[in-house]
């Protein structure tokens, strides 16, 4: 028998299909129930998360192919301050903190792939750790905005992980503090099921249909997500929306037109808290990692500008992007919604 | 090429046989083989012997330019009767019992075995009073992985172990070795195989084979530094990324045969405008 007879056949492992678990989370009752949606999954001991995570020379975009799942135990860093990357929408005392690493999704300009070595995804199982950590921080600064869904997207998770719905409850008992869950996931159920908060800001990040479909793999589609907004601000929450990054491909105007469009044609402006426009701009370090790992990423070699550690578009046409999109988005929606947020380097030039 | 790593010349005659692998005659202190896609070294027993084996195979491939796919370790292992005799066992963690370090392989391709806990022992385990569920022994994986791992990204990594006996190695026979990865070599050749196609899969380019063809020689026509390398291979993915054309460089190229630096800066100046159009 010649070796090409003994052809492979291309398989992956079964997403989730070996979990790590942390000893020291093993038995916390997060991890219990999680465990009991794999009941056919392996389940390997750890000692701690990073020994897998953080292992040298892994490949992240091959990873993403079989993800596996690792429990942990969050034992300091419950909270960061916001990046210089990240919108702050005005608020003062802007923090994020990260219960799970990584995402279901696999955006091909997704920043976690140049961040973390590991495509698997980490949660953290002591959410009372994470909680205890904002008391104490609310009860220093009075006020406090936290993004909850940086590195990860919680909604996305919520049916296996459920934090969202325990930092609404806890939401609702700390009136100093303001949440942002931003979000692809179309899941929205848990949302419905309890009432508004005004304090809690549900962030979806919009693109249009050629764009999710093509850059977004996994995501829901555009229509999915749109329809989940519409339910979810009908119910009541403050919402807002965040066509971040705008990526400028073929036909990138119309393309922003029609998705606007889409959704002035049903969520009411006064659903809509805020809408961020922003192109993509990323730490340069990350970037090279990304493109490491997507040598056939088209959108990735595309011609960008590295100025001072930050890769973004090249100004002029950063401007020219931002600026279009915003006056297409102020032909829809109230001028005083609308935040642009653009790389550092380009702060003077617009 | 694909790289089998193997303690005991019985646990490698069947891959030998198999592979119709050579003797690398330049190569002394080890029997190390070769053939088409597939190489072989015998290490023999323990963590240093593997250690050794490993880096030195791994290195006389990166000495030749040979680049490495896959590598595998290939080797009986004792069990407490969590597995069957003769069942092929894929290590999700390994234990390094002389040192406590412990490794993660890589799990992200599907194979046809069971996975297992293995400890690496630096002596010989026979009749433990207390051995933990599902977890083999062997005498070489801890080694060989921490030695793979400095050379190659951990998913093209593979350790695939053959339960010999429950704790008993003096009922284990050279016979009996051979025959139990007999058993199971064009499985394993399979699983080789499997794991470096989808690895491979993973690494696709932007720039096509012609493209490659034409850097190259246009980094030996103009004899560029690494930098150089750097800027030219950039550009050239911008312009593909950009317009998913050839790159229009075959004419520019024809013509080049600089005699000077300054004309050979200006030539790949030219060359980098092109492709930024």
């Amino acid at each position: 028998m010649s070796l090409q007879s003994e052809a492979p056949h291309t398989s992956y492992t079964k997403l989730f299909s070996h979990i790590y678990v942390e000893e020291t989370a093993h038995d916390h009752p997060r991890t219990k129930r999680i465990l009991t949606r794999f009941p056919k999954a392996r389940i390997i001991p750890i000692t701690s998360y990073k020994e897998v995570f953080n292992r040298y020379n892994q490949n992240f975009q091959f990873q993403k192919q079989s993800r596996k799942l690792i429990l942990a135990n969050r034992t300091d860093e419950f909270l960061y301050r916001g990046s210089g990357f990240a919108p702050d929408f005005e608020h003062k005392n802007f923090y994020y903190n990260t219960l799970a690493l990584n995402c279901l999704y696999d955006c091909e300009y997704c920043y976690l792939q140049g961040m973390f070595p590991s495509a698997h995804l980490v949660a953290f199982v002591n959410n009372e750790g994470f909680l205890r950590a904002i008391e104490e921080r609310i009860a220093n600064e009075k006020s406090l905005y936290l993004c909850l869904s940086y590195d990860t997207d919680l909604l996305a998770l919520e049916d296996l992980f459920g934090y969202v719905a325990e930092w609404i409850q806890f939401a609702n008992f700390h009136p100093g503090l303001t949440l942002e869950v931003r979000t692809k996931s179309a899941a929205v159920q848990t949302l419905l099921h309890v009432p508004p908060n005004p304090r809690i800001i549900l962030a979806w990040t919009l693109s249009p249909h050629s764009i999710a479909r093509q850059y977004e793999t996994g995501t829901p589609s555009t229509e999915a997500r749109i329809k989940a907004i519409q339910r979810v601000a009908d119910h009541g929450w403050p919402v807002r929306l965040c066509l971040d990054p705008i990526l400028p491909v073929t036909n990138w105007r119309n393309e922003y037109k029609d998705l606007l469009r889409s959704v002035a044609s049903v969520i009411a402006p006064e659903s809509i808290s805020e809408i961020s426009l922003g192109t993509f701009r990323i730490s340069s370090g990350y970037f090279k990692q990304m493109k490491k790992h997507r040598q056939n990423s088209s959108l990735l070699h595309q011609r960008y500008e590295d100025k001072n550690g930050v890769v973004s578009l090249p100004v002029d046409q950063e401007q020219e992007v931002l600026l279009e999109i915003k006056a297409l988005a102020e032909e829809l929606f109230p001028r005083e919604k609308i935040y642009l947020h653009h790389a550092p380097s380009s702060h003077e030039a617009l | 090429m694909n790289l089998i790593v193997t303690a005991l010349r019985p646990e490698a005659l069947p891959f030998i046989q198999r592979l119709k692998l050579k003797r690398v005659l330049s190569i002394r202190s080890h029997e190390l083989y070769r053939h088409d896609s597939f190489s072989l070294i015998i290490t023999g027993i323990g963590l240093t012997q593997a250690a050794i084996g490993t880096t030195l195979a791994l290195q006389f491939f990166s000495n030749q330019g040979i680049n490495i796919n896959t590598i595998t370790n290939v080797g009986i292992a004792g069990s407490n009767g969590d597995f069957s005799l003769g069942s092929i066992v894929r290590p999700v963690k390994i234990q390094n019992l002389a040192t406590l370090e412990t490794f993660y392989p890589d799990i992200t391709v599907d194979i046809k075995a069971q996975d297992g806990i293995l400890h690496s022992s630096p002596t010989p385990i026979a009749s433990p009073d207390h051995w933990p569920t599902d977890t083999i022994a062997d005498m070489e994986g801890a080694a060989f992985f921490e030695a793979s791992k400095s050379f190659l990204p951990i998913e093209n990594i593979l350790l695939l172990k053959i339960i010999s006996d429950f704790f008993k190695p003096e009922t284990i026979t050279r016979d009996r070795i051979e025959e139990h990865i007999r058993v199971h070599t064009s499985q394993i050749i399979e699983t080789i195989l499997t794991l470096e196609q989808v690895t491979q899969k993973i690494v696709v380019s932007l720039l096509t084979k012609s493209d490659e063809q034409l850097l190259a020689d246009c980094e030996t026509r103009l004899s560029l530094t690494s930098f150089q390398r750097t800027t030219l291979r950039n550009h050239a993915k911008q312009f593909r990324a950009r317009t998913q054309a050839p790159l229009p460089l075959s004419s520019l190229l024809r013509s080049a045969h600089p005699e000077t630096k300054v004309e050979q800066k200006k030539i790949l100046q030219e060359v980098l405008n092109v492709l930024a159009e």
